[in-house]
């Protein structure tokens, strides 16, 4: 159609038939606006029928239905001054077929069908499309939000929470201080209790924000040397732990793809908890190695501690869930949950395998 | 001047009354300046409102902000402290309870010197006071004008 002069001087069977070829609703107008000819897809599209279009003005199809204001500025303003109109987008209630969506392509032909000018009106049914387009706007402006409040949430979190807790634990500390001629044995133990909780609190708190920076931080992922990682963290939990020794067994040259800092987290969580749950073994010992596991490579990180019942695997990456009271071995349980988002994060997996007094091995996979 | 003051912006009184046994107990004992918000820190540093009068060419060796402050927050009285050509030069050590990593950037960004997180743990908060009280009034040479 680009090319009008040629179709112009073609026969009225080659106009007819390419108005009938093309698969988008076509409309043939001649200069007073009454149709000269529609497509089949215009009859389909806009539920309509030959014998009542076809010499009726365009306004007037179904009902005045077609009497749509921003066509009438289309048809009578805009093209006679400028011929040809593409992308010239339409909403409309039909009382037929409902709110319609239509982005229309005009152009202005002469002498053509024996008449002196004609107007091709295709128009094309954008409404699914938009409503998905607004759809997906919408999901995205809601999700923004969220990611707003809870970042606004979170940082309440860590500053107004914490502030009492301080005010708590120091004033605990104040009377343990200065009253201590006063207080008997019984008030001081009441008092250490105050504190001990608080600070659990605190580190509750603190390892809440982490799982939840875990989730809305940005996802940047590159090559990372596992193997390095482990022996830097493993190197840095024996110097905050000085008095104890651990056998690690680390495989070099493990290299994968993924975000550093969320990998970081979850490592020194496995290795924090490998620390942990072999601190009453005699000779502690941990390894880092890779294995198959249904035809895909995995990390594992296995310890000879503790270890942990089978039956409570389930319960092992649900946030706040502990397996070991906090007397036998502290935490807040939010450290396995974090590993199971940042694992998920890089559409990995993360699962394990322990027997009671015989060790835990964690294994996780990472795509790529 | 060498009186080598202690500006504290903190407007908890618990944390005030913390802070402020924090130095003590470990025999700190400059002058220490309370300002409850960012304000009264601004009043204190340019002579004016409720300290108008004050010789400004007596500046503290040390401001102890805390971000989040009734009227002008922590962050403002960061940038005012940087733009004004009075304050430009005095060290502020940023004393809050947040660790958002944006409230780390921006600070830095403003030219604080250091940013401290108040443990929960009073010890640990004691500790932090002790180091910070003794590198800055202590250890730290300003310029004075």
């Amino acid at each position: 159609m680009a090319d009008s002069k040629t179709s112009v001087d073609e026969p009225l069977e080659l106009a007819e038939s390419i108005i009938h070829t093309v698969r988008e609703p076509l409309i043939v107008l001649d200069h007073d606006l009454r149709v000269v000819s529609a497509n089949r897809s215009f009859y389909k599209v806009f539920k309509e029928n030959p014998e009542e279009t076809v010499g009726q003005l365009i306004y007037n199809l179904g009902n005045q239905q077609w009497d749509i204001p921003k066509l009438r500025e289309l048809l009578e303003t805009i093209l006679p001054q400028k011929t040809t109109f593409d992308g010239y987008e339409v909403e409309h209630d039909f009382a037929d077929i409902g709110r319609r969506i239509m982005l229309l392509n005009a152009r202005q032909i002469q002498r053509v069908w024996g008449k002196e000018r004609v107007i091709l009106l295709a128009i094309e049914d954008i409404t699914e499309k938009k409503d998905h387009e607004r759809e997906v706007v919408k999901a995205r402006d809601a999700a923004e939000a969220a990611n707003k409040e809870l970042e606004a949430f979170s940082y309440s979190v860590s500053h107004d929470l914490r502030t009492p807790l301080r005010s708590i634990d120091g004033f605990s500390h104040a009377l343990l201080e200065d009253y201590q001629d006063k207080l008997d044995d019984t008030a001081k133990s009441y008092l250490d209790r105050v504190r001990k909780a608080t600070q659990h609190m605190g580190r509750l708190i603190d390892d809440m924000l982490k799982l939840s920076r875990v989730t809305r931080s940005e996802f940047q992922p590159e090559s990372v040397d596992l193997s390095t990682l482990v022996r830097e963290i493993s190197e840095k939990l024996q110097q905050c732990n000085p008095d104890r020794m651990i056998d690690a067994i680390i495989r070099e040259g493990v290299i994968v793809n993924g975000d550093p800092s969320l990998l970081k987290i979850a490592i020194e969580n496995l290795l924090g908890n490998a620390w942990k749950f072999t601190s009453r073994e005699v000779q502690s010992q941990f390894e880092f190695n890779t294995t198959v596991k249904e035809g895909k490579t995995a990390c594992f990180i296995r310890d000879n501690g503790v270890g942990f019942d089978m039956a409570y695997v389930d319960k092992l990456f649900g946030a706040f869930q502990r397996l070991h009271t906090t007397s036998e071995f502290p935490g807040t349980g939010i450290g396995l949950a974090t590993v199971q988002r940042i694992f998920n994060r890089h559409g990995g997996e993360v699962w394990a395998e322990a027997e009671v007094g015989k060790g835990a091995t964690f294994y996780f996979t990472l795509p790529g | 001047m060498e009186d080598r003051i202690i500006l504290l912006v903190e407007d908890n009184p618990d944390d005030v009354d913390l802070t402020l046994r924090a130095l003590k107990k470990n025999n700190i004992k400059n002058k220490v300046i309370i300002a409850k918000d960012g304000v009264e820190a601004l009043d204190y540093l340019h002579g004016t409102g409720m300290h108008a009068g004050r010789d400004t060419k007596d500046q503290p060796v040390i401001v102890m902000l805390d971000l989040k402050l009734p009227k002008i927050s922590g962050m403002e009285v960061l940038r005012d402290i940087r733009q004004n050509e009075r304050t430009s030069l005095i060290p502020v050590v940023i004393l809050t309870s947040s660790t958002e990593q944006k409230d780390m950037v921006e600070g830095y960004k403003l030219g604080a010197n250091s940013y401290i997180r108040k443990p929960v743990d009073f010890e640990q908060f004691a500790e932090a006071i002790k180091l910070l009280g003794l590198y800055w009034t202590l250890y730290n040479e300003t310029v004075q004008s």
